[in-house]
């Protein structure tokens, strides 16, 4: 998955720097969001 | 590993070392942690304009998830974040422009590399300045906090936001230490998300360069959160932070040309760290609960 999302990358950076850049924010985002949401759910499992 | 946009190739178990030994120092130490990021990538073989933008994209994915955090809010107001978030922004805008000049003067290494030095050196000073009555050192003291957590993002730019962050801790004098660490990756929030579509616009980020940090951030935080929970504040401090100075050296050799004795150096740190981690949690363990109870209290006194 990683590789398809570099590969899918390099295609952008090519295409239009600025939509890599897109992407690059999005992908942190969505992963901040990911980790966040599963630390959380654990967080309550470990009160509860 | 290859990275497409650097163009070269890196070892992809140091690097999940290198998020190992940062999620470690995060969670022990606090946001200095993030200081060793950059340096320690440059080190084994990243440029540092690559280095610098995936930190940044590491920093906004650790912002994002701190807010999920379910703890209180933090005890700072309202006009304080604003200020701090939007010095921020400005020092990532100014840095990464500054950077990126530097790169077109062929100066963007070495410059990095003595920001780094330079906040290394200062990080560990002011943290054995600790303990001592009547000081606020680094790991505590909201002023230093937050422009170190900002400086760790944003590389060179951190520099020239250190001392917005520092005028802005001026107009709160009341804003607690605990307050500032819960909010500054939510501060550093704007300004990450600028800095890294911005360096992914340079093509300044490797996503799978990212993945790996990522991958040895949070287990790092993990085993530095169990460390945490169990060790005082000032066992912590002795145990962990001559890692500090111990980048710095590595940062310097790397200056040096002396790049295997600079990589071995932050692979044994990060060892040492580890190691410490093993024996603060098995001494914890088998303390038992009289020395457990007894260590609640000197984390109380401290």
């Amino acid at each position: 998955m990683m590789e398809d999302l570099v590969v899918a990358g390099s295609a952008l950076l090519a295409h239009d720097p600025r939509l890599y850049g897109l992407l690059a924010m999005a992908v942190a985002v969505g992963a901040g969001a990911l980790a966040g949401t599963v630390a959380a759910v654990l967080g309550r499992f470990q009160e509860g | 590993m290859y990275l497409p946009f650097a163009e070269t190739f890196v070892n992809p178990y140091a690097v999940v070392l290198i998020g190992l030994g940062a999620g470690l120092l995060v969670r022990v130490l606090g946001a200095t942690g993030y200081l060793v990021l950059a340096p320690a990538l440059n080190i084994f073989g990243v440029p540092s304009i690559t280095a610098a933008g995936t930190t940044c994209a590491l920093l906004l994915s650790a912002g994002v998830a701190e807010t999920f955090r379910d703890t209180p809010g933090p005890r700072v107001s309202r006009a304080f974040l604003i200020i701090a978030a939007a010095a921020a922004l400005a020092g990532a805008v100014a840095g990464q422009r500054l950077l990126l000049a530097l790169r077109e003067l062929d100066f963007a290494a070495p410059a990095l590399r003595l920001a780094y030095f330079a906040a290394l050196v200062t990080a560990f000073a002011l943290l054995v300045r600790r303990g001592k009555p009547g000081r606020r050192t680094l790991p505590h003291h909201p002023a230093l906090r937050l422009p170190a957590a900002l400086a760790a993002g944003l590389a060179l730019g951190g520099a020239g936001m250190a001392l917005p962050g520092l005028a802005a801790r001026a107009f709160e004098p009341e804003a607690g230490a605990k307050g500032v660490e819960a909010a500054a990756l939510p501060v550093l929030l704007p300004a990450a998300l600028w800095a890294t579509y911005a360096y992914g616009a340079a093509g300044a980020v490797e996503l799978g360069l990212w993945g790996l940090l990522a991958l040895g951030l949070v287990i790092g935080r993990h085993l530095g959160g169990l460390v945490r929970r169990r060790c005082p504040a000032t066992v912590r401090a002795a145990v962990f932070g001559g890692a500090l100075p111990a980048f710095a050296l590595a940062v310097l050799l790397r200056q040096l040309h002396l790049t295997p004795a600079a990589g071995y150096l932050v692979l044994l740190t990060i060892l040492m760290l580890m190691l410490g981690t093993g024996w603060l949690l098995a001494a914890a363990l088998l303390a038992g609960p009289a020395e457990a109870g007894k260590m609640e209290e000197h984390k109380r006194i401290v």
